[in-house]
């Protein structure tokens, strides 16, 4: 047997080029190329009054600038709606420059072709524009006012959703206890170290758009750069080699920077390169997470739930690409891991002047989850229960898989959980941060100081549709190539992917060589996102590995004159079961598979036409056969697959500066069979450290004329190491029965539950309601004064 | 996020250097960068002229003599904070020196620079202001000496004249029967603190509390200092009251809300963080 | 408009002597990435608060975000582009990283190596604190930082068993 890599912790093949500096970014290419500087509004709501760009357009090295009367054919036209919905009512697209008015800080205006950024900034700062402005509309509540940001738009109301399972009035009338519950999420944002790039190069000998775009999804880049500017998907090629984190932002295709450059390219006779900065990033990207929410739950004396009826708003800024995908999620993975028999939740989606909204890590499953476990905390503390034994009682049960939620997910199919052991999971979080025995650690705590636990329960849908493809290729050089569509920003893909396909094919996994987000390699894909690639193309390039062997094993039987039946392929030979000296490398096999009029290696002789190979009765390539040892796979999923978690935390609270230490922080993670623990476990962290940024030291803040008032690095507090603790980490293992592999996805596990398990902790601690995300220092310490729970 | 244009001088004395900003309109002194290259990067400062005095030997000294600790313009933070004379005459500029930034700021930013930038979140600001320090200064009219009551007038603004460069800041050493202590609170490590209190404490012979004092960082335009001598001359640390101090640090401070912190949560915390370091200093 | 002055600039990378000309306002990242086409040196915030473009200049670790090519003359650069040795072999500081996981999307790495190496230079052993202490001036978004924290310990391990 080849030595299966799948389960192991094996090193990534990805590192060696990232840590000697070898990387290929995005802003690594094109030194020479011109530079696309945007000119971007000032004012959060405003009418363009009129632009003058006479003075900047004369400065040395400014190739051209445009304003949006310049715009040629479908550039004119709003970008597209990614994802319809039939509750989207009243969807709205920017332009790729400012047409008449600017609905937000940061939006495009004007843009300036440029030798490079310096003077390309140069030429920013001579551009006039004048604005008539107009009152902002900021945060919820501003949108839930009298001023419109879309005037066309009543009420700023985007979508207005619901949805139902069971009799939730009925339930709620006959419950014996009801509360009624507000929580609030203010807004982050996903902040790649890499901001948003593109560097389009045309060749105008092989009429061809190359395009390296800092990407989740280049196959979007590709099809939104061909409908836009007329052309043929054939003359777009779209890569994306390195992408410094992604995070959800870089899933929204086209941003009009893609489409600038690439016109640009094709226009100005030079390569067009886009470079976000910082404030950029902050002001013109996306943002997640703002978000309102009022629950009225229903519950017997033990605790359990039988109604919960749950109303939202969901601010999602100025303008909605990607329709109403995150609130919906927040609707649909609200009810987490509990029996829910009586549920209705309604929100509206609703537009402020900020910047756009879509889905970040998690993907407003945090808020979901923080509604859920807050609302199972307050029934705890109503009843004077156990917060685990809450939990306990109201858990989907192993035995009840597959469970219909009676809902549908945002893939646009039932959402069914596949597999999950959910009481298990606590039991095994509990055990880790020794729950029961808390009560003496409290005690424990130092003079000035408060302790408090908390714990929190999440389940997340994975690994959803269409679907991915892959391809596997051997090299008569005995490589393995692979290759499948969707890009990779960190999650380790080329090695998960080598792994899954070594194992398959029987192949020494340093042998297999994986590309990722190259539309030359793999035209068809959907994108890294939803905790999909590993569910996906992991299970595509499976079944192409299993394709291939196929055919490996019928080329070698006729070379052994072997049964098939007898034969398999081990360490890259093709061999008789227990019989080993009757073999042929893979690497002959592919010879053999690509019969040859001209030879041009030792190797491949064999494969030419005097060699003597196959029967004259039969074409040497067989009718249903093609040429070359290649196959590609296929996999679309019937459903999303649902991974789950439980967190616990333990924390400690300083008095005097209201400062929130973390303790311990305890992982259990399900998310099926585990094909690279090390890799696993490496986005358990990140996703955590994510989390407790977003609890604890992120937010954007608006002002009331929405200005971001945070946009840097400096105010906007993404947490150094010191600021993130040890995160301890259990598995259990459920495979999801919808995939071959059994696996469910984990790449955004880790961030879900954080702000619930925290605020857990806090109110254990405090004694107070933690209704909010994220608290800080400042908060808390008005928070207590406002509770009359000083410290003694 | 580019610079604008500039032209590079490199300066070949304080002479030199001072002639340049004479001559040259608008023209900014270059040492570490760390605080003016940044606001470049944001083109919230143009300089037409950059003068870059960090290659000066002149200007690369630390002396330590009886009285103080005198620091060149061309000295960074790292510099200080591994000068071993340093440590031992005047650790309170080790304490302080811990808490700006990173290391990795503090190895090209430079002492001086901190406090040419006047920044009220800066804990050399405070620390000089605590220990009544002075800051000897150079232009084509001469040398004169600003004492730091005088030298902070604003937020990012001191009393510098345009063509005048900070060639040493002078701090004072403290006396034998008397301690200092550095705390604050920064939401992030190595950030600009929320609050920041910095304490002296004097003692007569008898291990009585001859003078107090308290400057503050983050909590006000400049630097603030509260003197404790009426409430504490003649007491011992041990006898210091939480609620006195609380009282009087917080009646007197009027700090502003940003987005990190309410105006409230910042006074408390200058008033804790008082308590706290003049507790410290025994 | 009037063209703007360049300058002939003379830096020392890695041990080479390397000439471009250059206004006096770029920034030692670009100059590194863009005329020299060493584009290890990233650049993720270019105010200085990220760590992605740290590099050594004179053995200390140093933000070239922050820092003028033209004022960098005369003084020692080193990149990540330097680290391994000249027939490949991995730094010990690259060899622990990739041991431990220590990155994912790669974009922070260099800034983390350069400053660990300058760490483990003048400390070949420290303790916890001081590899936090060392690196908490860089940002992860990625990692969590619990294992580029754990692959300096390594790199510790790994240069005491070279010797």
């Amino acid at each position: 047997m080849t030595t299966r890599s799948f389960g192991k912790a094996v090193r990534r093949t990805e590192d060696l080029r990232l840590i000697t500096g070898q990387g290929s970014f995005t802003d690594d290419a094109g030194p020479n190329a011109l530079s696309l500087v945007m000119v971007r509004s000032p004012y959060a709501n405003a009418r363009v009054v009129s632009i003058d760009v006479s003075e900047a357009e004369q400065l040395n090295g400014v190739t051209a600038i445009l304003t949006y009367e310049d715009l040629p054919g479908r550039l004119a036209e709003p970008l597209p709606l990614l994802i319809p919905h039939p509750s989207l009512s009243a969807p709205r697209t920017q332009h790729i420059l400012a047409k008449d008015y600017v609905r937000y800080v940061g939006q495009s205006v004007v843009a300036i072709f440029a030798a490079d950024r310096y003077i390309g900034e140069d030429a920013a700062e001579r551009v006039i524009v004048e604005y008539e402005p107009k009152v902002a509309v900021v945060g919820i509540d501003g949108a839930l006012g009298p001023n419109l940001v879309h005037d066309d738009v009543p009420r700023n109301v985007a979508a207005d959703h619901s949805e139902h399972v069971g009799d939730v009035d009925s339930a709620l009338a006959e419950a014996p206890h009801v509360l009624e519950l507000d929580f609030e999420m203010e807004r982050s944002m996903g902040s790649a170290l890499e901001g948003r790039a593109s560097h389009a190069t045309w060749d105008r000998h092989s009429r061809k758009l190359r395009i390296q775009n800092a990407t989740q999804t280049p196959t979007s880049v590709r099809f939104a750069v061909a409908n836009i500017l007329e052309i043929p998907d054939e003359q777009v090629e779209v890569f994306a080699i390195d992408v410094g984190g992604g995070f959800g932002t870089k899933v929204i295709h086209p941003w009009p920077e893609d489409i600038l450059t690439a016109w640009g390219a094709m226009n100005y006779e030079n390569s067009v390169k886009f470079t976000e900065d910082r404030v950029e990033h902050f002001i013109s990207s996306s943002h997640e997470r703002g978000q309102r929410h009022h629950a009225k739950v229903g519950f017997d004396e033990e605790g359990r739930l039988l109604g919960l009826d749950v109303d939202f708003v969901h601010d999602n800024g100025a303008y909605t690409p990607y329709g109403m995908i995150a609130p919906l999620i927040t609707a649909t993975q609200l009810p987490g891991p509990y029996r829910l028999p009586n549920y209705r939740v309604r929100f509206r989606s609703v537009y402020t002047n900020t910047v756009q909204v879509t889905p970040y890590r998690g993907a407003a499953r945090p808020h979901a989850v923080f509604t859920m476990e807050r609302t199972m905390d307050r029934i705890a503390a109503f009843l004077g229960i156990d917060r685990s034994e809450v939990r306990q009682r109201n858990f989907i049960q192993p035995d009840e898989f597959p469970y219909d939620l009676g809902m549908i997910f945002q893939d646009g199919r039932p959402a069914i959980y596949d597999s999950g052991d959910y009481p298990e999971m606590l039991n095994k979080a509990l055990s880790m941060i020794e729950w029961d025995s808390f009560a003496e650690r409290r005690s424990e705590a130092p003079p000035g100081k408060r302790r408090g636990i908390g714990v929190a329960c999440y389940v997340e849908g994975t690994g959803l549709g269409p679907y991915e493809g892959g391809h596997v290729r051997v090299e008569t050089g005995g490589k393995i190539q692979v290759s499948t569509g969707l890009a990779s920003s960190g999650q380790g893909h080329h090695t998960v992917f080598a792994q899954i396909v070594a194992d398959e094919l029987g192949v020494p996994f340093e042998d297999v060589e994986v590309v990722t987000g190259d539309t030359r390699r793999f035209q068809y894909a959907v994108g890294t996102f939803a905790s999909r690639a590993a569910v996906t193309s992991g299970n595509a390039v499976a079944e192409a590995a299993r394709l291939v062997k196929e055919k490996a094993i019928a080329l070698a039987a006729d070379a052994l004159e072997a049964n098939p039946e007898d034969l398999e392929i081990v360490d890259g030979q093709v061999q008789v079961k227990g019989t080993p000296v009757r073999a042929i490398p893979l690497s002959q096999v592919a010879v053999l598979a690509n019969p040859l009029r001209y030879s041009f290696s030792e190797a491949a002789r064999a494969a030419t036409q005097f060699a003597g190979n196959g029967s004259f009765d039969e074409p040497p390539i067989k009718p249903g056969e093609d040429p070359g040892l290649e196959a590609t796979g296929w996999y679309s999923p019937i459903r999303a697959t649902f991974a789950s978690g439980t967190h616990a935390v333990e924390v400690e609270i300083d008095l005097a500066t209201s400062e929130v230490e973390i303790l311990r922080y305890c992982v259990v993670h399900d998310c099926g069979r585990i094909i690279n623990p090390l890799i696993v476990e490496g986005q358990i962290h990140g996703g955590v450290a994510q989390g407790i940024a977003g609890a604890l030291y992120e937010q954007l803040a608006y002002d009331e004329d929405g200005n971001l008032q945070n946009a840097s690095f400096m105010d906007f507090l993404m947490p150094y190491c010191t600021e993130i603790p040890k995160i301890e980490i259990d598995h259990l293992e459920t495979p999801s029965p919808l995939n071959p592999l059994g696996i469910k996805g984990a790449g955004e596990a880790g961030v879900i539950p954080v702000s619930a398990v925290i605020a857990s902790a806090i109110e254990d601690a405090e004694g107070f309601e933690i209704n909010q995300m994220p608290l800080f220092p400042s908060d808390l310490h008005s928070m207590r004064l406002a509770s009359g729970r000083e410290p003694a | 996020m580019k610079p604008a244009s500039f032209d590079y001088h490199r300066a070949t004395s304080v002479e030199d250097a001072t002639q340049l900003l004479s001559e040259l309109e608008d023209a900014k002194i270059l040492a570490g960068g760390q605080s003016l290259i940044p606001l470049m990067n944001f083109r919230l400062s143009t300089p037409p002229h950059l003068i870059d005095i960090s290659n000066l030997p002149e200007l690369s000294e630390i002396k330590v003599d009886d009285r103080s600790v005198t620091v060149g313009a061309a000295v960074t933070h790292t510099t200080l904070l591994k000068t071993q004379r340093v440590a031992s005459e005047l650790p309170l500029l080790v304490d302080a020196e811990k808490l700006v930034a990173h290391e990795v700021i503090r190895n090209r930013g430079t002492v001086c620079g901190s406090l040419a930038h006047a920044d009220p979140a800066g804990e050399m600001t405070a620390v000089i202001r605590v220990l009544d320090g002075a800051v000897r200064t150079s232009s084509v009219d001469g040398e004169r000496t600003i004492q730091a009551v005088d030298l902070f007038e604003g937020p990012l603004q001191s009393s510098l004249k345009e063509n005048e460069v900070i060639v040493e800041a002078i701090f004072p050493k403290l006396g034998r029967n008397s301690l200092s202590s550095f705390r604050e609170v920064a939401r992030r490590h190595g950030d600009y603190a929320i609050a920041g209190a910095v304490s002296v404490v004097d003692y007569d012979d008898a291990r009585s509390i001859a003078s107090a004092r308290t400057a503050f960082l983050s909590v006000g335009p400049v630097p603030i200092l509260i003197s404790f001598d009426q409430l504490l001359a003649k007491t011992k640390i041990s006898d210091i009251g939480h609620d006195e101090i609380y009282e009087i640090v917080s009646s007197q401070l009027n700090p502003q809300a940003d987005v990190h912190a309410s105006a409230d949560y910042r006074r408390h915390l200058a008033a804790e963080l008082a308590w706290e370091s003049l507790k410290a200093c025994v | 408009m009037n063209e703007e002055m360049s300058h002939e600039i003379v830096l020392d990378v890695n041990g080479k002597v390397k000439r471009f000309s250059a206004p006096a306002r770029r920034l030692l990242s670009d100059a590194l990435r863009g005329d020299l086409g060493l584009t290890g040196t990233h650049v993720g915030c270019e105010h200085g608060v990220c760590g992605c473009c740290t590099v050594l200049i004179d053995d200390q670790p140093v933000r070239s975000c922050l820092t003028f090519a033209i004022a960098a003359q005369d003084r020692k650069i080193r990149t990540v582009e330097g680290l391994a040795d000249a027939d490949g072999k991995l730094h010990p500081v690259q060899a622990a990283f990739k041991e431990c996981h220590a990155l994912q999307c790669g974009f922070c790495t260099p800034g983390f190596l350069m400053t660990a190496t300058a760490l483990l230079e003048q400390r070949p052993d420290p303790d916890e604190e001081e590899i936090t202490e060392a690196i908490a001036g860089n940002l992860c978004r990625c990692t969590g930082y619990q294992n580029i924290r754990a692959a300096i310990g390594h790199a510790v391990e790994l240069m005491q068993s070279d010797i």
